[in-house]
């Protein structure tokens, strides 16, 4: 991240429905390096840019007209588009919680303090990059298992047919994978269908 | 009754064959005293006594057929009525069988029930024979009136011979052809000590009552009476349990309910239909006028709901609020302290009971509710509506102190949405502006604070959701030239054209703006002038609202661009101008001096098009 942020400057939506707050945000973020794509009034107007413009953080207040923050947040996240942070005036327990289950990743109370931006940024950042791994790797594991199951069924299909023993059936799957340059589970599922037929 | 030696002699064997054979038994006797054997007499005076015990005998067995028999219609009386009030399906129908078979069991003419109305202290005929059934419920007699008041006053039954319109106690109805009988038997209906009613038989020609008459229609007069304890019972809990249901459907539909007038309206609706009312309503105490304001009723008479409202300590309901306690009327429209019987006699109310809304000890406010008959509120009844005022008032008061609580929070909210914004503005005063003394840097952010502060103090003060922005500009204005116009220089300020509202966030928005655009007008156009005029011009247009700065200082130097000058107030009116209103803004020179204009869209501000 530190590399990339030397040679390109991170890009952030900024949302909140106080032009003052807004302009001072805007002034503080450009300060401490960060580049400020789009400006917004309300939250509608915030998922459309962050949409559109795919930032790498959004920076929302929780109470606009329209949308709130909350469920703005809650479709920017939903959807992958980047890490959410929260600017509110309120600091309830509830309230937190909420901004919790939409998926926030990090939170401001207002008034905020500059010192305390950055590392809010670095946070949702860090937080969302850990999140996505973990997506990637539970995709990796159902893909896995995918794979397990359909190469086991697959091989047994081959000992039946052909009577082979149980590691000539992988190492066929595994020859045919490797010659048609196809993952081993689209082997073993074309196996599957055509013995399905 | 009869003395058991003798019945136990009848059955010894000896005796028995004397006397099935009178006949033999004389012929032999007979026969005896022709032989002057000295026996004979004896055996005479044995055959007498004999035949003296047999006479005894048949008299014995004769009332013992006659007492079987009695004894068995008084246990079939008794059991036809048992049956009739265990399968009657109503009160009267049990009254009218029992009224038959009383007449049929005791063998007289006419047969009527009185039942006892405790609450008009009265007895009233509830069932009667064929000669009198259409006066059943038209009847009524006091306690201790009458032969049968008096039976019910002194819990024991009277019987007449003859003549008993005579008797000092009869008072005489004609529409039940009274003149017609003679005699009279009447008995109380009593259940555990309490008097239930009387049930009288007659009969036409003098009757001597026999004391089997007496026990089978006591007999069937205390079926009666437990079978009408029964009922009553059936119904009381039959009563209970609707009110019950009633209990918690209102609190349920209350308790959940933060705010305050659709949880009366849906109180009275519920409790009026529930308890059957005509109308209820809700008022509530205003503790700084000593009245009671109404808040909800289900009535749809206009008159009703617009009545002058009630001082707390008079009329009913003020009354019921001062003294904390039910107050019932029976009939509004008679009653001296009600105040507007006819507008009652309009709207069809007749009895009330008025229940304070109890808090904490606090009569908080009070329940009306009116029955479109006479109506004799019940001490249970009267239970159940204290019960739903004190839900009600409970049901209130959390709603009160919902809306507080809500209330603070969004007081809390603003409070630090306010600081962010000042913070915001002394963080940009910071970065664009170089001052060169703290007094000059405190001044402007001081202006910058009093013109967000004017914003809230208006709509503090109107307490409207909208701020006037003629106000504003005035206020703007006035603490301009207290603070930054330099003391000896004079400069005259106007604001004029027309009213706009804005909403918090707007109003504070265009706030700032004026605020800005006034301070630079005072030091730019006026730096080496002593004398001036700054004023504000505001222009509500169909879809645009333009608010025009206009001073006659010095003019701009040539090719000024306001959007490119390093001057913060300058920078945040365009800032602003643009994102925060979705308009424009421009500075020129114009005939007379220097003109600021602010156009922005009226929909982008909240406000609909003219």
């Amino acid at each position: 991240m530190t590399d990339s942020q030397s040679s390109e400057k991170l890009r952030v939506v900024i949302a909140d429905d106080e032009p003052i707050i807004r302009l001072d945000l805007k002034k503080v973020l450009e300060d401490i390096g960060y580049e400020v794509v789009a400006e917004a009034g309300d939250g509608l107007k915030a998922v459309e840019a962050a949409r559109a413009l795919k930032p790498d953080v959004v920076i929302l207040d929780i109470k606009m007209p329209n949308m709130d923050g909350i469920d703005a947040a809650k479709i920017i996240t939903e959807e992958k588009i980047a890490p959410v942070l929260l600017l509110t005036a309120y600091s309830q327990a509830d309230l937190v919680s909420r901004a919790k289950e939409a998926g926030v990743f990090s939170y401001l109370v207002k008034p905020f303090k500059e010192a305390d931006l950055m590392p809010a940024i670095e946070i949702a950042l860090s937080r969302w990059q850990e999140f996505l791994e973990l997506e990637k790797e539970a995709r990796d594991f159902e893909d896995k298992l995918e794979t397990r199951k359909a190469v086991d069924r697959a091989k047994g299909i081959l000992m039946d047919q052909y009577g082979l023993k149980e590691q000539e059936a992988f190492r066929r799957i595994q020859v045919q994978s490797m010659n048609t340059r196809k993952s081993m589970r689209e082997i073993a599922e074309a196996i599957i269908i055509a013995h399905n037929i | 009754m009869r003395p058991a030696p003798v019945l136990n002699s009848v059955t010894s064997p000896d005796e028995n064959k004397t006397m099935r054979s009178p006949l033999r038994a004389r012929r032999l006797l007979a026969a005896r005293r022709r032989s002057d054997d000295p026996d004979v007499a004896l055996l005479q005076d044995e055959i007498e006594r004999l035949e003296r015990q047999l006479r005894e005998l048949r008299v014995v067995n004769q009332s013992l057929r006659d007492e079987l028999e009695e004894k068995a219609a008084e246990a079939d009386a008794l059991r036809r009525v048992g049956e009739a009030t265990g399968s009657a399906f109503d009160l009267e129908e049990m009254l009218k069988v029992a009224a038959d078979v009383a007449i049929q069991v005791t063998g007289t003419d006419s047969c009527q029930v009185y039942l006892y109305d405790k609450a008009r202290d009265e007895l009233v005929l509830r069932a009667a024979d064929e000669t009198a059934n259409s006066m059943v419920g038209k009847i009524r007699l006091k306690l201790g009136e009458g032969i049968t008041g008096w039976v019910a006053r002194e819990r024991k039954h009277v019987a007449v011979i003859r003549n008993a319109k005579m008797d000092h106690r009869f008072k005489y109805f004609p529409e039940i052809h009274e003149e017609e009988y003679e005699s009279m038997l009447s008995v109380p209906l009593v259940h555990k000590n309490e008097i239930l009613g009387v049930i009288n038989v007659r009969t036409r020609k003098p009757h001597v009552y026999t004391k089997t008459q007496v026990r089978l229609l006591s007999g069937i007069a205390s079926q009666v009476a437990g079978a009408i304890e029964k009922t009553r019972r059936a119904r009381q809990l039959e009563k209970t349990a609707v009110q019950l249901h009633t209990l918690s459907e209102v609190s349920q539909a209350i308790a959940s309910n933060y705010y305050i007038d659709e949880l009366l309206h849906l109180f009275v609706k519920m409790t009026a239909r529930t308890m059957n009312y005509k109308t209820c309503t809700v008022l509530l105490v205003n503790h700084e006028k000593g009245e009671l304001v109404l808040k909800a009723t289900q009535s749809d008479s206009p008159e009703y709901t617009k009545k002058p409202r009630p001082k707390i300590g008079e009329s009913i309901a003020g009354r019921a609020v001062a003294e904390k306690r039910v107050i019932t009327v029976p009939d509004v429209r008679k009653h001296p302290n009600y105040l507007f019987p006819e507008i009652a006699a309009k709207a069809g109310l007749c009895s009330l009971a008025s229940v304070p809304l109890m808090f904490h000890g606090e009569a908080i406010g009070v329940l009306n509710c009116y029955t479109d008959k006479v109506h004799q509120f019940t001490k249970e009844e009267i239970a159940i509506l204290q019960a739903l005022g004190t839900q009600a008032a409970f049901a209130i008061e959390h709603a009160k102190l919902t809306v507080k609580s809500a209330v603070i929070q969004e007081m809390h909210h603003r409070v630090k949405n306010n600081l962010q914004q000042i913070a915001s503005l002394v963080r940009l005063q910071m970065h664009f502006t170089k001052y060169t003394t703290t007094e000059q840097a405190l001044t402007d952010t001081l202006n910058r604070i009093l013109a967000i502060a004017a914003v809230h103090e208006l709509l503090s003060r109107d307490d409207l959701d909208t701020v006037s922005m003629k106000k504003v500009a005035e206020q703007i204005l006035s603490g301009a030239k207290q603070s930054v116009v330099a003391p000896g220089k004079a400069i005259a300020t106007a604001v004029d054209g027309a009213e706009i509202r804005l909403s918090l966030s707007y109003a504070t928005t265009v706030a700032l703006v004026m605020n800005e655009l006034v301070q630079n007008a005072v030091e730019h156009g006026f730096r080496n002038l002593d004398e001036g005029k700054i004023s504000i011009h505001l222009e509500d247009g169909p879809a645009e609202v333009a608010i025009l700065v206009r001073n006659d200082g010095e003019p701009l130097p040539p090719g000024f661009d306001p959007t490119r000058t390093q001057n913060l107030g300058l920078r945040i009116v365009t800032d602003l101008v643009r994102s925060g209103l979705g308009g424009s803004f421009t500075m020129e020179n114009v005939p007379g001096g220097i003109l600021a204009s602010v156009r922005f869209p009226k929909n982008g501000a909240g406000l609909l098009p003219a």
